[in-house]
Parts: C-alpha cells; structure tokens; sequence
C-alpha cells in the first residue's frame, strides 16, 4: 500500500461517516445529472430517473463495489460485518444468550482439561534442557526405579563420557517445625543438583559442597512455603528455623518449578543438604538423576550404560545383576505418574478426548441454533440481496455472526478458566495432584490460551460455515421468488442436517454410556462389602525420631517395642504392623521359570496378626509369625480369587513366585479372603498378595482395633506412643475408612465421575438443544408444506407425526452409532471401572433412556409449533 | 458500432486524460471518454467510480464538491502535479505499447 493510500484510509477511518455520505452523494448525482439531461431531452422526468438507476445498475451496487476496492477494504468489511453481526445478536438475545453458553461450556470444559492434561503430560520440564535427563529404571516400560548405595553413585560419576552429571535427592519426611507450630514436609538433595537441572534459586543461593560435607544447619525453602508462611517477604534469608528440634538457617528460595521436587513423595516445602557418602539418617536406597552428555543419543548412552553395569556387577550372583535402564525423566514420568499411578496417563488423555467430544457436540448445536436464525431471517436476507449484496457478502454476514458467537463463548470460557481450572484441580485425590502437578502446576498460560484460542476458531468454523452458505443461498432463491416451495428442503440438505443429528446425538450417547458406567462403578464401591472389618479400625502413621536409630535392625527394635506399646494401650484389642486394608501397591507376579508377569499385584507389607487385627479372614496356610524373619525363607500370603486365578483349583500353599523378576522367589505360606480393590487404578484382576515386614523393611504404621470409641483409643494410643518415644512425629492416626477409603481412595473414582458426569450433561443437553434448533428449523421450512396438509384435512395427529418422523429416523441413527462406537472404544476404559464391564446393559439403556428424555424435551416446542400452523397465514406466507 | 468494453488497464489512463482539461463529476468523466474515444469505448458507472476512488487514493486526482450547470451538487475530479506526471508517464507506455503491437500485426514485416 503506498502512502497516499494508507493516509487515504486513515483518513477515512477517521472520518467514516463524512466519506460515506460523500460516497453516496457523488454516485446519486450520477444518476441525477443523467436524469437531468434525459428530461432535458423530453423525456417525462420518472421515465427518466428509471432509466437514469437502470443505466448506473443501481446506487447501493456501484458503492458496494467501491468500498470494496478501497483501500483497507477487507479490514473496513471485516469490521462493518462484526458491528451488524453484534446489533443482530443483540436483538435476538435468547438466541444469543443460548448460543454463546454453548459455546463457552464447550470451549470451557476443553480449556479446563487441557490446563490440568497439560500440565501433568505435556508441557517440558522448567529444566535446562530436559530431554538429557534420566534416571535407571528396572526395565524399558513402567517400572520402579532402580536404587542404589553412595558408592555406586560415585562410580557412575567418573563416567564422564556417558553422563555429565549423577546427582541425588530424597523422597520427603515430615518432620515438626516449630516457629511455624506444624509439620513441614523436607527431603534433602547433593549440592550439585541444582546446577545438574540449570535451575537458580530465586533468592539467595545454593549450598556449597562444604555445607553438604559438614551437614550444616542451612535450608533452602520451596516457593510455596516461602509464599504461604513467609508472605514473600525478601528478609526471609538468615531466618532461623527449627525443624525437628533441630535449628537451621533459610539461605535461599528455590523457583516455583522446583516446588515438589525431583525426589518424589509429595509436596517438598524445604531441603536440607545431603552429604555425598553413606548417612545413617538417610537410607542407602538411592535413585538419582543422570544428566546424559551432550550430544550422546539415548541409545548410545543406554548401550554404555550397560557395559558399565555389567562390568560393576561381575562379582554379584547372577541373579541380582540388574540391566539399567535409561527413562527419561520427563512429563508424566518425573516422580514415577506411570510407576505409581498405573491409568493416570490413560485417564488423562480419556478426559481430554472426552472433553473433546463435548466440543464437538457444542459446535453441531450452534450450527444448527445458527441454521434456524437464518430461517428466521429470510426476508431480510432477500432483501440484503435485492439491494445489492452478493451471495458472498450475505455468507460473510452470517460468518461474522457465528465468528462473534463463538469469541464471545471463548472469551467467556477462558475468563472463568482460572475458576473451573481450581475446582478441577481440588477434585483430584491429593496423591493424584501430589503426582501430576509436579514441576508445574495447572495455571493459565500462553499454551492454554493458545488451546483456547484453537478451540474457538474451530467452533466458529465448523458451526457457522454451512449456516452461512444455507442462509446466503436461501437469501438468493427468496429474492429470486423461489423460496416458498411446497417441498421444503432439497433432499440433499435435509440428509445433511439429519446426518449433523446423528453424529450429535452419537456423541451425547457415547458420553451418557460412560458417565453411567463410571456412576454405577462409583456406586457399587460405596456398598461393597469391603473385605475386612473397618468398625473400630484405626491406623495410626508415625516417623521415628530423626537419628535416633541407626540401621534397619535398629528401627524394627524400635518399632516393635512401640507396637507392644499400642496393643498394651486400654482400649485396644489388638494391634500389628500395617496400613489400611484399601490401600495397596500395584506390584507383578511371576511364575518361576517366568520371565514375563502372569498378573499384576496389589501388595501389601504386613506383619504378625494383621490379619486377625483387620478382620481378614485366613482361609489356609498359616498368618505370618516370628519365623519369617530376614535371612529365612522368604514367604508371601496371597488372596484367594487371586489364588484361583493364578493356580487354579489346585493349592497355593508351597508354591513359589517373584514380585519383581529382579527380587528372589517367595514361598506362599496362607491364602487369606479379598479384600475389595476400591482403588480404581489397580482394578479388580490384581491378585492381593501380602508380604512380610521382617523380610522387607521397617513399615511404621498400625493397625488398632479399638474395644471402645475409635477416635478417644487413637488419641490415647497417640499419646502412649508419644510418651514411650520422645520425638516422635505421629503423621496420622484415624479411621481406616475415613482417612483412607474415603480421602484417599474414593477421591479418584469421584473425580473421574464427576467430571464424566457433567460431561455426558453437558453433552446431552447440547444434543437436545441442537435437536430443537434443526426441528425448529425443518418446521419453519415446511410450514407452507403443514399448512397445505392442514387444509387438505390433516390431523394435528397426522402433523405430529410427520414432524417426529423428521426426528426420530436421526435421532434413532444416532443412537444406534454411538452405541456401536461405545462398544467398540469403552474396552479402553475398562481399567478404571469397578465390578462392572465396560459394556454393561444396564448402562447402556439408561443413557439411552436419559438421551430420550432428552430428544423429548427438544421436540416439544417444534412440534407444538408445528401442530398450531394456521393454514390461511401459512399460505399467505408466500 | 456498438460501443466496446476497454482494454484492461487502459482505463485509468483514459480517466486522467479526460480530466487533463479541466475538472469534471462523474458523469462528466464518463461523457468525456466517450466523446474522446470517438463513441468507441462505453465505460460501466460501477467501474468508472471503482477507477475514480482508486486513483483519487493513490493521489492522482483531487476532488471538490462544486455545482453543476444545472445547480446539483457535484463531486468534481481534477488532475494533480502527480496525477499529470502519470498521465505522461503512462501516455508514453502506451505509445511504446500500442506501436509493437502495430508492428507485430503489420503482414508487411
């Protein structure tokens, strides 16, 4: 655009009104000074300002094709569009108001999604090149960790052409905080960690490796501490804080990425350092992070890798060398999402699909709330056309509705974001939110945005584009004085909007499917019988005191003393050493000779009595006693649908397995009754499997049946324990339901229903919307039809019909395809669903049902609509 | 005869030299090309004033609001300083044109 151009727009911009009448003002002068001169010539003066228009082609023509090619027309049209698509908005608000909600609870719901999907899957770690680093894991797939002692670190650090950098960091413990009256959660990291990561403290600095070495009282603390207890005040470095009876010094904040640490077990608040050599406090478990060296591809860095081990293991048996094996530490995989939380990704990305199925469904309703506007509209339109717009300036009109529909839904989406974001997030389990917002949390960002944006460029395509074309065509064919066929539609038309239906009604149903399965599964684990006896079932949770005992045999000492110490307690019946029955590790088993798991496990670490203590029944073999201790055979306890299912009918007393192919063989010893599997994530096929906690590692916390009130003999046994063991740190002692079962383990199932739930709402009301904006909109085209049928003698009963007829053949499709895609593609949700299967017919006929009712309430108004046509104004219509 | 649609581009040349003696209104312009062209060309009003606004845009023509002779208030075109350099530099573009396409169907060569 050449400058006289651009200030010529300017000008105009400025002046828009002045150079619009200027406009009009020359092009009718046109025609006036013709006119002029033809009665000038004798030609009677209307003849002549007939022939005068005729000549010129009309005044709104000839200034429609100069603003067209002036200059920043488009922008100009654009702009003049949106303003005439806003005043038509504003005169319909019902419709607007209709439209717009649906767009901003489609687009809202995928923006929600995608906020917490994105957050625990996609976006990049806020490291320093994050694709370097990885950790060893026991195998390529989902698999723990492999851990290690100080000296194989070291070892791994001289290999400086495989790695550029091996550093360690702890899972949390909770330890007391005095100045701030409650526990904070701390872990400690070598000092080179944060450099291995590129990251920075916000404030202050790092430790140095002398402070590791000396183990000096020095702290750094996590931005969220620093937010919530030190109200980001900058003075926080040189605070004195006594942790655990112990006093440190704050020396830096760590950055907001870094809030829940790379070590794993929950959400870090503050670090202390960690010397590089073996620490009594700290036990030789490790499992640290490679940074791979630069440039070196994964491949080659797991094939050196390899070499390596193999050369550091030559001197073990053969059946305790372990091949590495390199995973990057990234996305869903930092602190073990897949390990820890088998379904999580899946979950994840179910819920993204199925939010986008919601978007889909929303966009078929606009479109069609859209095709019936512009049926409304078809006067108007034939007059647009008759003054002088064309076919494309009419779909441009109609476009800039729908484009104005769907930013408004989108702006509105994207503003309560920040709100549905939260109340998502809050309905997440805690270990859920623990392990998914690891190193970023669910905030509206740029890439969010960015979705939010994409989502509603696709409504106010996919919604308006086929409205836009329906309605400039129509537009044309009344101004041609062909819009009033008796027919109605063309056929192609018609099957189009019946084909828009069904799909629409396919997805509500499919949606309607799964929120009933997970509803029916969410309702059957409430009334489960659960296996044990949780009246009167407490579990109490507590650390030992820090450094106080050195070594696993010492802590078991302690701890054994402290449960004689519980079941000792008045009130308490019995005691032993383990969790809550509901809550289990998912585990493997494998066959001897087995090299491949032949089913997954949920394990449990129990010790003498537990059983007796929860309420199990033991249904053979013997309980665990004072014979399975380390260095004794090791021996297991299974469940018996497990037994069955992995032996048959045949006894499992005797039999052997591994839980892990790296861990040796474990002898069944008894088969104990099922516990329910209420943790949706492991699901019903993993066999119940208990091991020993003398043969594995000191497990701190009780199981108390109480005689009397649960909360008053918790309380007592709290404070017996507190008494026998000065400083120790009592996490939890509650109900084994209530702190358990309901908190912790029905949370995930209410999560995923709930949000199915009002997914599956979401999308049958679209559906019903949808379907009342397309029956609207046949009604409307074939009232001249109705009406000629009503003065031939029709019936309202005969009209009713014919106008369910146009619905129910759709609708009825659409049921039946989304039922064939729900019993095609739910088998994939069949993991996360509980005594159910995934094609449950009584699911199936409800949402089928619920979809009914539904369609129901869309056809009323149509069909009432239809049924009241008068004949003479239909007719007159014309 | 029938009059004869332009040539492509010859428009905007015949418009500047229309008003090269002096402003005119639209029907004026019109008017004047067809008695310049010897009732050759006819020029559609829609494209008169598309041609009209353009170059008025690009600073080729002024314009004023005077009466007519028959007392209308009219929009009236006048040539600019850059407007008249065009019209030569596009006159002479049209010389060097027409006379190659003369040449090429002259059967003489």
């Amino acid at each position: 655009m050449s400058i006289s151009r651009l200030l010529a727009f300017l000008r105009r911009l400025f002046s828009a009104r002045r150079a619009e009448r200027d406009l009009h003002e020359d092009v009718q002068a046109f025609a006036d000074l013709l006119a002029d001169d033809m009665a000038a010539g004798g030609v009677p003066r209307a003849e002549a300002e007939r022939r005068a228009r005729a000549t010129l082609g009309g005044v709104e023509p000839v200034k429609e094709s100069v603003r067209g090619i002036r200059a920043g027309a488009w922008l100009e049209q654009v702009w003049r569009d949106l303003q005439y698509a806003w005043r038509g908005l504003a005169r319909a608000p019902a419709f607007t108001v209709t439209a717009v909600l649906t767009v901003a609870l489609g687009v809202g719901i995928n923006t929600t999604i995608f906020t917490v999907v994105d957050a625990t899957l996609f976006k990049p770690l806020p490291y320093e090149r994050p694709h370097e680093l990885v950790r060893f894991h026991q195998a390529p797939g989902i698999s723990p960790p492999v851990r290690m002692t100080w000296a194989e670190v070291l070892e791994w650090r001289t290999q400086r052409d495989l790695f550029q950098g091996v550093e360690v960091s702890t899972g949390g413990y909770l330890k007391d905080w005095l100045e701030g009256s409650r526990s904070v959660i701390i872990s400690a990291f070598s000092p080179g960690l944060p450099a291995l990561l590129g990251i920075r403290p916000t404030l202050g600095r790092v430790f140095t490796p002398d402070e590791a070495d000396a183990k000096s009282p020095v702290v750094l603390i996590a931005d969220v501490l620093w937010r919530d207890a030190f109200a980001r005040n900058p003075d926080v470095l040189g605070t004195a804080m006594t942790i655990g009876g112990r006093a440190f010094t704050v020396i830096g904040v760590m950055p907001p990425g870094f809030r829940y640490g790379p070590g794993g077990g929950g959400i870090l608040e503050v670090w202390m350092p960690m010397p590089e050599r073996p620490d009594p406090d700290i036990p030789e478990r490790l499992s640290p992070i490679f940074r791979v060296r630069n440039g070196l591809p994964l491949h080659s860095a797991q094939a050196g890798t390899e070499v390596v081990a193999g050369r550091m293991q030559a001197e073990l048996p053969a059946d305790q060398r372990r091949i590495p094996h390199l995973v990057p530490f990234t996305g869903a995989r930092l602190l073990g999402l897949t390990e820890r939380m088998p379904g999580g990704r899946a979950s994840m990305v179910m819920l993204l699909a199925a939010a986008g199925l919601v978007l889909l469904v929303a966009c078929a309703s606009v479109a069609g709330l859209l095709l019936t506007r512009g049926e409304g509209r078809r006067t108007e339109l034939a007059l647009r056309t008759a003054l002088g717009a064309s076919r494309g300036r009419l779909a441009r009109l109609l476009l800039a509705e729908g484009a104005l529909v769907a930013a408004l839904g989108g702006a509105a989406a994207v503003l309560t974001a920040h709100w549905t974001t939260a109340g998502v997030v809050s309905l997440m389990p805690s270990d859920m939110q623990r392990y998914m917002f690891t190193a970023s949390e669910a905030v509206i960002d740029g890439r969010v945005l960015g979705f939010a944006l994409a989502a509603t460029s696709v409504v106010a395509l996919a919604a308006s584009v086929w409205p836009a074309m329906t309605g400039a065509r129509a537009g044309l064919r009344a101004a041609l004085g062909t819009g009033g066929q008796v027919t109605g539609d063309p056929t192609g038309r018609r099957r189009a909007g019946r084909l828009l239906l069904s799909g629409q009604v396919a997805l509500a149903f499919l949606l309607a499917i799964t929120a009933c399965l997970f509803s029916t599964s969410f309702a059957r684990m409430l009334t489960e019988d659960l296996g044990y006896d949780p009246h009167g079932l407490g579990v109490v949770s507590f650390g030992l005191p820090e450094g106080a005992y050195d070594g696993d045999d010492a802590r078991r000492i302690a701890v054994d003393r402290l449960l004689g110490v519980a079941s000792a307690t008045p009130g308490v019946r019995g005691a032993a050493i383990g969790g809550s029955p509901a809550r289990r590790m998912p585990g493997d088993l494998v066959l001897p000779g087995d090299t491949d798991p032949i089913a997954t496990t949920a394990e449990r670490i129990v010790g003498p009595g537990y059983f007796d203590t929860a309420g199990i029944p033991l249904v053979a073999g013997r309980d665990f006693d004072a014979r399975d201790r380390r260095g004794a055979p090791r021996v297991a306890i299974i469940d018996e649908p497990g037994a069955r299912r992995v032996f048959g009918e045949t006894s499992p007393i005797g039999r052997r397995f591994r839980h892990h192919p790296a861990i040796p063989e474990a002898t069944i010893v008894g088969v104990v009754g099922a516990v329910a599997a209420t943790d949706f994530v492991q699901g019903p096929a993993s066999v119940g499997v208990y091991f020993p906690e003398a043969q594995q590692y000191p497990f701190t916390s009780f199981v108390v049946r109480a005689d009397a009130t649960l909360p008053a003999t918790l309380a007592r046994v709290r404070a017996a324990l507190e008494a026998e063991e000065p400083g120790i740190t009592v996490t939890a002692a509650g109900p084994a339901t209530d702190a358990y079962v309901d908190a912790e383990t029905l949370t995930r199932p209410r999560f995923y229903v709930v949000l199915v739930s009002a997914f599956a709402l979401l999308a049958v009301v679209s559906a019903a919307v949808g379907l009342y904006g397309l029956l609207a909109h046949a009604v409307a085209r074939r009232q001249r039809e109705i009406g000629v049928r009503v003065a031939l003698g029709s019936t309202p009963g005969q009209i009713r019909r014919l106008v369910l007829a146009e619905a129910l053949v759709p609708v009825g499709a659409g049921l039946a395809l989304g039922g064939v895609a729900a019993w095609w593609t739910l088998g994939l949700v069949g993991s996360l669903l509980y005594e159910i299967g995934p094609r449950d017919p009584w699911a199936f006929g409800l949402a089928a049902v619920a979809l009914g009712v539904a369609s129901l309430l869309g056809l009323i108004a149509p069909v009432r609509r239809a049924t009241g046509v008068d004949p003479i104004v239909a007719l007159r219509m014309q | 005869m029938a009059p004869m649609d332009l040539l492509p581009g010859t428009l905007d040349l015949l418009i500047l030299r229309a008003v090269s003696t002096g402003p005119l209104h639209g029907l004026g312009v019109s008017r004047r090309i067809h008695q310049l062209t010897g009732a050759t060309f006819d020029v559609k009003p829609g494209s008169l004033f598309q041609a009209l606004y353009r170059l008025e845009e690009q600073g080729w023509l002024g314009s004023e609001w005077g009466q007519s002779e028959n007392n209308r208030r009219a929009k009236y075109y006048r040539l600019t300083a850059s407007g008249r350099r065009q019209l030569q530099r596009e006159t002479r573009d049209w010389e060097v044109r027409s006379l190659a396409i003369t040449r090429a169907l002259d059967p003489s060569t």
